[in-house]
């Protein structure tokens, strides 16, 4: 462990002289200023902030992955190449301290380029902030200090909709045709969103916790129907199962506008499941869509938000940097960073693929073709899924409080799981190469 | 040669690189086998290409054999723990260019578990060893070829290390850095270091080995002691200081009736090394310099644990000569004026003699170490021109051996060349035709010189 702390140094230190820490650190600065400057709202500084910090935070952030596996697979390569690895070799030295020294290195080159990041981008805010009110400022600073956690309620998957309409009809969704199934899903999913005068529409929530002694309930809603832009006027109520906790609020709201209101801690249930429905009183009917309707509290702080920030980013930077050396120990300068970058373009792009993969799986009757090709693309997605950076950059922009549960139970085992084959292989690689080729 | 007494043991050794496809490429080394006794100074010689390097990437486990056994130290050559007592100089500087000199040694100091005061130490005894003590300030990168040399033989012995495998060490060097390197190697070969050296000046492994092994297309072509393979027996050479009055070239018509005619003179000359290193300490002295200083002799750390018998010259600061550009002469008039006695940059046991005026003659050509009677070997730098009437030149380059420590530019040299062995021809006839040999041999008994010219080599 010693052998790594002084590889790690070393690898530091000509990381530094090298110019390529200055480097980078002039190009997240400028790079985030740019972004956070171009990005537009509606002007409202919330608004605006989140609007900013949401795309200023991730591109800079994926800028920053690619910088990390550049300095990943150089690092490791370089040393090959120029063989620096042979001199170090030659010492009493096993080669997996050396990899592990020069992640370490590298990994903390990330670290120093992560707080400039978020350096860059507090400094950013603040200054942006300055030209707004004192009210919008402190509305700001509390959404940002005061983190929510914010809870969907639970969706069914566009089959199971169509599926469950196609019952309720009494129609026999493995006899349609492609178009026939499409019309069917459009019938559904009119009828799930559509709340029609004097009819209800129920959702149904999990908080996974008690917050009736704690936090006050908030409900944002958003309702549209094109071409009928008068208020919608009706009634939320909140009723659970198991306990006898009852609210009832009265809204006239505006279409295509958030609206929300406050319900009351101790009218939550302890068990935090509950169900809300809306009862239409409007003389038009009305839409509200899957993302129309959503809860929050507040829970957290910046602090911790911070913190987890750091941590699952800096985790996954950790696992670039490894899988970068790995590559590196392997491959030219050059594969190994095309290889690299395209396994983290894949990660980043699995929301594409997800859509992707719901457009194979939505049908009446699915093939084995198409569980296959399915199977393949889950495959693919896997090989990926450890470079995948933790999806919290929309909930720092926006001040939630980032999931544990999400954290530790999703991304985490996969990242970890993946950092460790890839270190391992590495390990193997660079321990049975033969550091030279023929010299004739 | 057991385990223990053997640094390196390889049987059989094939190395061959395969393409992308795994076929054949490069067969680098076809079935070699070596043993490199602990405590010699071993050299691996043969042209570009021949797998000496492919030898010595496999010693240090950098390369796996593809056949073959090769064990390092009794073990295997990938076990991180022989490396604690090996030094490697490569044959090109593999040091981190963004590191200062004193940053390279600190480094790799700390990886050898060195405490911070021993790197320190140690440092500071190498970098001054290597004359880069003012350049330890100074980016590795930003040095010339011959400084990252200097380096790189000061890391190769950081550890003091029991086993040092030197590629090339006097490449891009100049005469004076060549001499240290030299100097070092036979230090390091006293104190019963094993040195496996490799290099294409194939005077400095004819100076510094005790063994050497020549490979060509892989295989071993000649290995065993250096004085045993270059030996020349047919071959004999006297060398006696030129003030001694001896009529020189009667002297030869004596001996060209005994030999036929086949007897040249001729007159060391200083070597072209000795004159530039004389140059440069006295200069060194009163210019400074912005690049590798000459450097101030072998680290005192190397120097410990030396036998008792041996004692350390170190070439370079034991004696500043003036260059004696003006010394042709063989005649014994024109060095007749006492000349000042030159002394080769050697390590010299103090049991041998090294006063040229109590030298005997004596007549043992297969004692390379003889001061006076040398006999010349195949030497690749030696080269005499035969002179009958005037004076011979001989340009003779340096040895470590004892055999230059009297190097006199006034001394004659008379060799006899015969078809015959003449030291044979010498020992079976010494009774009937050469009577005056015998004395010649015995350095006890100069009383019984007596016959002709012979008698006035007794000195």
């Amino acid at each position: 462990m010693r052998h790594a702390y002084i590889i790690a140094k070393m690898t530091t230190v000509m990381i530094a002289r090298r110019g390529t820490l200055f480097g980078a650190i002039l190009a997240i600065v400028a790079l985030s200023t740019l972004v956070f400057n171009v990005a537009r709202s509606d002007g409202e500084l919330l608004a605006e902030l989140e609007i900013r910090i949401n795309y200023s935070y991730a591109v800079t952030y994926s800028v920053l992955s690619l910088i990390i596996i550049s300095i990943a697979c150089f690092t490791i390569r370089s040393q090959i190449d120029a063989k620096n690895m042979h001199m170090v070799s030659s010492y009493p030295i096993k080669r997996r301290w050396i990899l592990f020294g020069q992640a370490l290195g590298v990994i903390f080159i990330a670290f120093i380029l992560e707080i400039v990041l978020l350096s860059s981008l507090a400094a950013n805010s603040w200054y942006f902030s300055k030209a707004y009110s004192a009210e919008e400022q402190e509305l700001a600073q509390k959404n940002f200090f005061e983190t929510r956690r914010e809870v969907m309620p639970e969706y069914k998957s566009r089959r199971e909709i169509t599926l469950a309409y196609a019952e309720a009809e009494g129609i026999d969704a493995e006899k349609l045709d492609g178009t026939e199934w499409n019309l069917l899903f459009q019938e559904a999913l009119r009828e799930e969103q559509l709340v029609s005068t004097g009819k209800k529409r129920t959702w149904k929530f999990d908080l996974t916790e008690d917050i009736s002694k704690t936090a006050d309930l908030r409900v944002v809603y958003k309702f549209q129907q094109a071409n009928k832009r008068q208020k919608v006027k009706g009634t939320f109520e909140l009723s659970s199962k198991e306990y006898s906790t009852y609210f009832k609020q009265e809204i006239e709201a505006d279409q295509y506008e958030s609206n929300e209101f406050v319900i009351p801690s101790e009218f939550v249930p302890p068990d935090g499941i509950f169900t809300l429905t809306f009862t239409n009183l409007s003389s038009q009917s009305t839409v509200v869509t899957r993302s129309g309707l959503k809860c929050s509290y507040q829970k957290g702080s910046f602090v911790s938000n911070a913190f987890k920030v750091v941590f699952a980013q800096m985790v996954h930077l950790s696992v670039t940097a490894i899988v970068g050396l790995c590559a590196g120990v392997g491959l030219t300068f050059s594969v190994a960073t095309f290889m690299v970058m395209m396994l983290f373009f894949m990660s980043i792009a699995e929301g594409v693929v997800q859509v992707m993969l719901e457009d194979f799986g939505f049908a009446a009757v699915i093939t084995m073709w198409d569980q296959f090709i399915v199977g393949l693309m889950k495959a693919a997605m896997w090989v990926t899924k450890g470079l995948q950076p933790p999806s919290i950059v929309s909930d720092v922009s926006q001040g939630l409080d980032i999931s544990w549960a999400y954290l530790m139970m999703s991304w985490f085992p996969a990242t970890l799981f993946y950092g460790l084959v890839a270190a391992f292989i590495g390990v193997r690689i660079l321990e049975n190469k033969e550091l030279d080729k023929i010299q004739t | 040669m057991s385990e223990q007494e053997a640094v390196v043991r390889g049987e059989g050794v094939i190395k061959t690189f395969k393409d992308f496809w795994g076929r054949d490429k490069v067969k680098a080394l076809r079935g070699v086998d070596i043993v490199i006794p602990k405590g010699s100074v071993f050299g691996l010689l043969g042209p570009n290409g021949a797998g000496k390097s492919t030898l010595i990437k496999l010693i240090l486990g950098h390369l796996y054999p593809t056949n073959g056994r090769l064990s390092v130290m009794g073990k295997d050559p990938r076990d991180v723990e022989i490396k604690f007592k090996i030094g490697y100089l490569p044959e090109r500087s593999y040091l981190y260019k963004n590191l200062t000199a004193e940053e390279t040694l600190y480094y790799f100091g700390e990886i050898l578990n060195l405490s911070k005061e021993q790197i320190k130490n140690r440092s500071d005894q190498l970098l001054e060893m290597v004359g880069l003590q003012n350049a330890k300030k100074r980016y590795v990168g930003e040095f010339s070829h011959g400084m990252t040399r200097r380096m790189g033989m000061a890391q190769a012995l950081l550890n003091d290390p029991d086993f040092i495998i030197l590629d090339e060490p006097t490449a891009g060097l100049d005469p004076v850095g060549c001499r240290e390197v030299k100097d070092l190697i036979i230090t390091l070969g006293k104190r019963g270091k094993t040195v496996l050296l490799t290099s294409h000046l194939l005077a400095d492994v004819e100076d510094t080995c005790d063994e050497i092994m020549m490979i060509y297309g892989g295989t071993v072509q000649s290995q065993g002691k250096i004085e045993d393979l270059l030996a020349d027996t047919d071959r004999v050479k006297l060398e006696f200081p030129a003030n001694m009055g001896v009529d020189v070239n009667a002297l030869k018509n004596e001996l060209d009736k005994k030999t036929n005619n086949s007897v040249k003179v001729s007159s060391p000359k200083q070597s072209l090394e000795q004159y530039f290193l004389n140059i440069v300490n006295k200069g060194s002295s009163s210019q400074e310099t912005a690049g590798a200083q000459q450097g101030k002799g072998v680290a005192d750390y190397l120097k410990s644990n030396l036998p008792k018998d041996v004692q350390i010259k170190e070439s370079i600061q034991e004696k500043v000569v003036e260059p004696e550009i003006e010394a042709k002469s063989t005649t014994p008039e024109a060095s007749s004026k006492p000349e000042e006695k030159k002394e080769e940059p050697v390590l010299v046991p103090e049991k041998v003699p090294s006063e040229p005026e109590e030298k005997k003659v004596e007549v043992v050509p297969v004692e390379k170490e003889s001061l006076d009677v040398v006999k010349e070997s195949d030497a690749l730098e030696e080269k005499a021109i035969e002179v009958d009437e005037k004076p011979i030149v001989e340009e003779k380059l340096d040895t470590t051996g004892q055999a230059t420590v009297d190097e006199d530019v006034s001394a004659p040299i008379v060799e006899l060349k015969t078809e015959v062995s003449p030291l044979d021809e010498l020992k079976a006839s010494k009774d009937d035709e050469v009577e005056a040999n015998e004395p010649l041999v015995d350095d006890e008994d100069d009383d019984d010189l007596d016959e002709g010219l012979l008698d006035k080599l007794t000195l």
